[in-house]
């Protein structure tokens, strides 16, 4: 099972993961650049951990497990910044998982998949906000704890948009399913834009506020009994969010690794021939658009709740094409690959240009000179975090050059007659 | 007679702008036999399996198996009715398995499908199973037990055109269409392809249309052969009789040589 695996491998694996873990807690906790890259060094035995080719899972799940549940909540409770970078990247590696069933699985290039993450966020945002309230009447806004009903409800609801937009549009191929998708996802951002009128359901370009957040008297008992100072709220998405990226993964790999994944496979190969050997062409597709949406909704439901407000701003076109860059950076149908994309992309976002321009602020602040040139002179417009997508097409055209399948090429488990069904 | 027909196509015809390359053609297969379609290049015999597979509709005619129209029907609802078929430049998964291409041909036997492979249920992994298992004895039959693992890309030509056959058996059909099974082949595997022809129906009791080039595997599996030229079907009957057609002669080898046969009867289309 483990070949390629060294016994002195594990060791290194675990001593690094602790020593990281006590330099996040205890000495880089602020927010400068040196911390960012020990946070991502903490992130880092995820990603040597979770490749169950080179390392022990008798080794690597326990990694996996402390880094998780122990490291991340730690430093998140020390600096809540970390948590709140952890719950984005969690919420983007979802919808990176759910899109990449439909483009890295089903070979569909869809550039409008954000238009269902948009139909859970305002799902929950109409049934849960005052504004929901005077729209939908008695009964209404819901209890924060109904959200874990609506996340589900939110499924089958993302799901369905996701059957009803697809079934116009998958019959057709290539270029121009993108170009539809494209259109689509712009629909239904411009439909939450315009909806305050005549009837007032998205309440338009203002967006929704005041929406519930679940679980928000455990929270408050927790503060009260424990440590008050602390954001119980958010270890409360943590934990939500960890729960759903492991939903995602099992149901990735579960779906790659069964009859409905090789249908996937065979149409991205050959659509005539898997037609003819009774594959239904459209059904199938269908399946992955709709299982694609459903993840989306999902994490909609939870993104609402957690920000309190939704926009139509939050879903426009770069946000389908962000997560598109993340699955294609990390590699089309690897779920390891496109989590460590969505992880990759996000804290570079969020994280990395920020620091990188708070340092040379302070910098040019300070007028630090290096071989006689003062970091006054700096002009005050270059800010690394407004070139974030400079930065992110640069990232993009030399991973087209050097590694065009991904950070992590998609390898697959073929079935064979001695392991029938014995995948995970 | 009736009870024994299992494809009855009748009158088909399908025209791309001003070319007819399917005109009025019939075909009837009965259980168990094997039928040639032979005719020169561009005489419209892929066409004609195109139209009875539901690639392209027919403009007149109707096709049924046993009993079922096929026409209108979708590809994957042919292959459901019992029709499967190879193709002439060989359409396999190549990033698959050999394994893999067969059992994906399964999937529609299969019940448990979507919510079974998420939830992992015990159908599901039985069916998985037999699926499998299925997959590896056609992969026997064909004589590929040894390549199951391998990628279809990888596999040499004549295996690859094999492993066509076994996926296509997979489907579990009445009626398997082979699109010139020995193409490129040399003797010695044309001799093996005539033979798992034969198994096929001998063993499965699977009828076979096979549309061919090399006469010699025509003329010796087919119990009927029809001929097609321009889009028309130009002459049918037992090999003897095609043989020696003047207008079949005349389709491959010109009008003077049809000519010369008439009055010596020495050449014939062998």
């Amino acid at each position: 099972m483990a070949h390629g695996f060294f016994p002195g491998r594990s060791a290194w694996l675990i001593a690094y993961t602790l020593v990281v873990t006590l330099l996040c807690v205890l000495v880089f906790t602020g927010n400068g650049l040196i911390d960012t890259v020990a946070f991502l060094a903490l992130l880092a035995p995820l990603f040597i951990a979770s490749d169950f080719d080179k390392c022990d899972p008798r080794v690597g799940m326990p990694v996996l497990a402390f880094v998780l549940l122990c490291a991340l909540p730690l430093v998140g409770m020390r600096n809540t910044f970390y948590l709140d970078v952890a719950i984005q990247v969690g919420i983007f590696a979802v919808l990176a998982l759910g899109l990449n069933i439909v483009v890295g699985f089903a070979g569909l290039l869809d550039l409008g998949f954000i238009a269902f993450f948009a139909v859970g966020a305002y799902l929950w945002a109409i049934v849960s906000s005052p504004h929901g309230a005077a729209l939908l009447g008695t009964g209404f806004p819901l209890q924060g704890d109904a959200f874990f009903v609506i996340a589900i409800v939110a499924v089958f609801v993302a799901a369905g948009t996701g059957a009803l937009l697809g079934l116009p549009v998958l019959r057709l191929k290539g270029d121009y399913l993108a170009i539809v998708t494209l259109g689509f996802g712009e629909v239904i951002r411009v439909l939450a834009n315009n909806l305050d009128k005549p009837l007032n359901i998205t309440n338009g370009p203002q967006g929704i506020a005041g929406i519930a957040q679940p679980l928000t008297e455990v929270a408050g008992t927790l503060a009260t009994t424990t440590a008050p100072a602390f954001k119980w709220q958010a270890l409360i998405y943590y934990a939500v969010v960890l729960t759903l990226v492991l939903v995602a993964v099992l149901a990735n790999r579960r779906l790659d690794s069964s009859s409905i994944g090789r249908s996937w496979l065979a149409i991205r190969e050959d659509e005539i021939a898997a037609q003819a050997m009774g594959v239904p062409l459209v059904r199938t597709k269908l399946i992955a658009f709709a299982t694609g949406a459903a993840f989306a909704g999902t994490m909609g439901v939870l993104f609402a709740a957690k920000q309190t407000f939704v926009s139509p701003e939050s879903f426009d076109f770069n946000q389908s094409i962000g997560v598109l860059a993340m699955i294609v950076l990390g590699g089309l149908g690897s779920i390891r690959g496109v989590m460590m994309g969505a992880g990759l992309v996000t804290i570079l976002n969020l994280q990395v240009l920020k620091s990188l321009s708070a340092g040379l602020n302070h910098l040019r602040a300070t007028g630090f000179e290096i071989f006689g040139w003062s970091f006054a002179n700096l002009p005050t417009q270059f800010e690394p975090s407004k070139y974030e997508r400079l930065i992110f097409g640069l990232i993009l055209i030399a991973m087209m050059l050097y590694r065009p399948r991904g950070l992590v090429p998609a390898e697959r488990r073929p079935i064979s007659a001695g392991n029938a069904g014995s995948a995970s | 007679m009736t009870d024994n027909l299992l494809l009855d196509v009748s009158n088909l015809r399908k025209s791309f702008g001003g070319l007819t390359a399917v005109d009025n053609v019939t075909l009837k297969v009965e259980r168990g036999s094997i039928v040639s379609v032979i005719g020169p290049n561009g005489a419209g015999k892929t066409t004609f399996f195109n139209l009875i597979t539901g690639i392209y509709r027919p403009d007149v005619g109707a096709a049924l198996l046993d009993g079922v129209d096929l026409v209108g029907l979708r590809p994957d609802q042919v292959a459901a009715a019992g029709l499967a078929r190879t193709f002439q430049n060989i359409r396999l998964f190549t990033g698959m398995t050999a394994l893999e291409n067969v059992v994906v041909a399964r999937s529609m036997h299969m019940r448990s499908g979507y919510w079974g492979a998420l939830f992992r249920t015990r159908a599901y992994g039985n069916e998985e199973r037999s699926a499998i298992a299925d997959a590896s004895q056609l992969l026997g039959f064909v004589g590929l037990t040894g390549k199951a693992d391998a990628l279809a890309g990888s596999l040499a030509y004549g295996e690859q055109r094999r492993l066509e056959i076994a996926r296509a058996l997979a489907t579990k059909p009445k009626l398997l269409l082979l699109d010139e099974p020995s193409a490129g082949m040399n003797p010695q595997e044309t001799e093996d392809a005539k033979a798992l022809i034969l198994r096929i129906r001998s063993e499965l009791g699977i009828a076979v249309v096979l549309i061919e080039h090399d006469m010699r595997l025509v003329m010796t599996v087919s119990d009927h052969i029809v001929v097609l030229d321009y889009g028309s079907k130009i002459a049918e009957g037992g090999a003897d009789d095609i043989r020696t057609h003047p207008k079949v002669i005349e389709a491959y080898l010109g009008r003077g040589v049809a000519a010369r046969t008439a009055t010596s009867e020495s050449e014939t289309v062998s």
